[in-house]
């Protein structure tokens, strides 16, 4: 009798398991309409119509790759940028998909480790079949980025590529980040003129290769300006404790009169070491890394990361409608949605805009998604965003050159009022 | 030396207690009751996070530490109850396991509640710098050093001066005997983690203090650096423990303030295998504490 009541727990639990489990399943199906043409809103359908009598793409989805990196000293770009590819993603599928097929994003988890990404990216390439990747990647493109050329599998990302790695990885590889050292010429200069700045020191993480090569090009970059460039204090990747970097910064300003100091670091923790910097006294103008110029540093530096200068493609005060359109959608979502209560920024708006611009460019160049066109849709996106030419991106214009390097305005910001204000804009070779 | 110098052996002092109070908690729990607890320092983060919170939701810095300090005795007695009391028969890597998962899980709901970024850490203490000559330090390097000074006394005086005490250590020598000679052990080890906990929780929120800000991840941080100046100090011996805690804060400061921060952890591990090949029960620790 024990044994029969028993037998019938595990029947109705399994069975009350399966019901929790379709309803979910359900559920799912129900929240997410781009993922099945028959539920696609009517724009779609339309679109789908019109495309009918020349079916130029087929299937049931188009699939684009997207990593993110949760982990390491980035994490704070991840919950913001997945917001962004989302709301980026269903004006996409609203207006159509690709030639009436929607888009679909294939997520994967990068760890910010870059023996996980080329596991990604071999995944995304053979048992996905995406036609294109898009996210960020870790601080070691050279070890990422030349296997999208030997995959033939277009990868566009928001992290820094040395050109000599996009190289590598021509015709496949592109950055949408602009060049570390046209942001470090901008944000120095912009120093000088504010502060008559002469003596520079220098903080960089020194334990991966991203953190080296920034610091080393905004020190070379502050030699040819003018500036004298003292001895740089490294700073490990996953350090939380800056107070003795601090302490030899300051040693350095009494001993050696540096009167600015750049700081390369992801924005969290830049906001940390400023703040720590005027606990300890030190009030010398700082300029901040590219990839300091996040919501990230304003939350961890508070009243401390007023003043800071920095180079980025983002301005809250810019006027562009797309962008106002933006942070108005992003930051109403971001209300219920996680990240809470975040507010947009460049990480943000470059995600945003490649999940358009793929888009774009696959329409543009009909992809077939057949899967026996694979290699040759590649390609195709390839070279279409090989020739991208004022695209209308959040804050501005923005074209590819012809090695894989975005093309758009510098904008040199302060940081004021909890926000990034525009100091100056200009193109690469006019700053 | 100059001025600088000084400064440093201020801040490796400051960094060094942070790691001799989760050191102290280890000593308790594993040096003197061989439970190795590899959540310990996401207790430390627990404290951390719900003293922000509570500071943020309008309560005073002694409420918010104190509120902090019981979530963290809370969720180090929630350990015991889960990953140590159903084990109690079993072999010690089963309970090692369970506190590793203990350990993600933690971080996970840490992330979830309080997002992945380094969030500034203001909880209403005053932070007053003063000035001796050229050499700086703060009202939070005075509570650090303080707080840990006090525990330790406090810590060594309930071990080796008072009953509780002794039930503690009876039982560590051997449960049978301890319970022939009528000591309970279970109400002991759950006053252990219940000790503990606390003190990880204040750790935390000291050193979130003095680093200006906190992550959801500075608890893993907090395991291995309170381990090794557990173990470099002398297991049971909680002097040990403090001295080695501000041996590994004063190397990993003057590491970065006058080499590299590259080699900070790299160092200190190394100082650490060097130490115990030359003295294997620690710095203060006895050959008689040492077990096979």
């Amino acid at each position: 009798m024990k044994k029969r009541n028993l037998l019938w727990r595990i029947l109705v639990t399994v069975g009350l398991f399966a019901v929790v489990i379709a309803s979910g399943c359900a559920q799912e199906t129900k929240s997410t309409p781009s993922a099945s043409p028959s539920a696609a809103p009517a724009s779609q359908s339309a679109a789908a119509a019109s495309t009918k009598a020349t079916p130029k793409t087929v299937g049931t989805e188009v699939k684009i790759g997207f990593i993110t990196t949760a982990g390491g000293p980035t994490a704070d770009l991840a919950p913001r940028a997945r917001l962004a590819v989302d709301m980026a993603l269903k004006e996409v599928n609203a207006a159509g998909g690709i030639n009436g097929v929607p888009v679909k994003i294939v997520e994967a988890e990068g760890r910010n480790d870059p023996q996980e990404e080329t596991k990604v990216l071999q995944r995304f390439a053979s048992d996905d079949k995406v036609l294109a990747v898009l996210g960020s990647v870790s601080a070691e493109p050279a070890m990422v980025y030349p296997l999208v050329a030997k995959l033939k599998l277009p990868l566009i990302t928001s992290s820094a590529a040395p050109s000599d790695i996009l190289k590598a990885s021509a015709p496949y590889g592109f950055t949408f980040l602009l060049p570390s050292t046209d942001m470090a010429r901008a944000s120095i200069k912009q120093a000088i003129n504010t502060h008559k700045s002469k003596k520079l020191s220098s903080i960089y993480v020194g334990d991966l290769p991203n953190g080296r090569t920034f610091g080393e090009q905004t020190m070379q970059v502050a030699k040819e300006l003018g500036l004298e460039v003292l001895d740089p204090i490294t700073i490990g990747a996953r350090d939380t404790d800056f107070t003795a970097a601090v302490t030899r910064l300051k040693g350095q300003i009494a001993s050696q009169g540096a009167d600015l100091v750049s700081i390369g670091h992801a924005g969290e923790r830049v906001g940390v070491i400023v703040a720590e910097m005027r606990k300890q006294g030190i009030q010398i103008p700082v300029l901040a890394a590219y990839s300091a110029v996040t919501q990230g540093m304003i939350n961890s530096g508070g009243q401390a990361v007023e003043g800071v200068i920095g180079a980025t493609s983002w301005a809250d005060d810019n006027s562009d409608p797309l962008q106002a359109k933006f942070v108005k959608e992003f930051e109403a979502r971001a209300q219920t949605e996680s990240p809470k209560n975040t507010k947009a920024d460049y990480s943000s708006a470059y995600q945003y805009d490649v999940v358009r611009l793929l888009a774009k460019v696959m329409q543009d160049a009909g992809v077939s998604n057949a899967p026996e066109n694979l290699a040759k849709d590649r390609e195709l996106v390839a070279k279409g965003l090989l020739s991208v030419k004022d695209f209308s991106g959040v804050g501005g214009k923005i074209s590819i050159g012809e090695n894989g390097q975005v093309i758009r305005e510098v904008f040199t910001i302060i940081v004021k009022d909890g926000k990034f204000k525009l100091l100056n804009r200009c193109l690469p070779s006019n700053c | 030396m100059d001025e600088i110098f000084f400064q440093q052996i201020i801040n490796g002092i400051a960094l060094g207690s942070s790691y001799a109070l989760v050191a102290v908690g280890f000593s308790l729990m594993f040096g003197i009751l061989r439970a190795a607890n590899l959540a310990h320092g996401e207790v430390a983060m627990v404290g951390t996070f719900v003293c922000l919170t509570a500071a943020r939701l309008g309560l005073p810095f002694p409420a918010a530490l104190a509120t902090g300090a019981i979530a963290a005795g809370v969720a180090s007695l929630a350990i015991e109850r889960i990953c140590f009391l159903p084990y109690r028969k079993h072999d010690y890597v089963i309970p090692v396991l369970s506190t590793i998962g203990m350990s993600i899980f933690l971080q996970s709901i840490a992330i979830q509640l309080w997002g992945s970024d380094a969030t500034l850490y203001k909880v209403g203490f005053p932070s007053v710098r003063y000035e001796i000559g050229p050499i700086g330090f703060t009202s939070v390097h005075i509570m650090i050093v303080v707080t840990t000074v006090v525990l330790m006394f406090a810590l060594t005086y309930l071990v080796y001066r008072t009953k509780v005490g002794r039930g503690i250590r009876a039982i560590a020598e051997n449960v049978e005997i301890a319970r022939a000679i009528g000591i309970k052990p279970g109400p002991l080890i759950v006053l252990v983690f219940i000790i503990s906990g606390p003190i990880a929780g204040i750790a935390g929120i000291l050193v979130g203090l003095n680093n200006t800000a906190v992550s959801p991840f500075f608890g893993l941080e907090m395991t291995f650096k309170g381990m090794v100046a557990m173990f470099l100090g002398g297991m049971t011996n909680m002097y040990g423990a403090v001295l080695a805690g501000l041996l590994i804060g004063l190397v990993e400061v003057l590491m970065v303030g006058y080499f590299s921060a590259n080699y900070r952890d790299g160092v200190v591990y190394a100082l650490f295998i060097l130490a115990l090949l030359i003295r294997p029960q620690g710095l203060l620790g006895t050959v008689a504490t040492r077990r096979v």
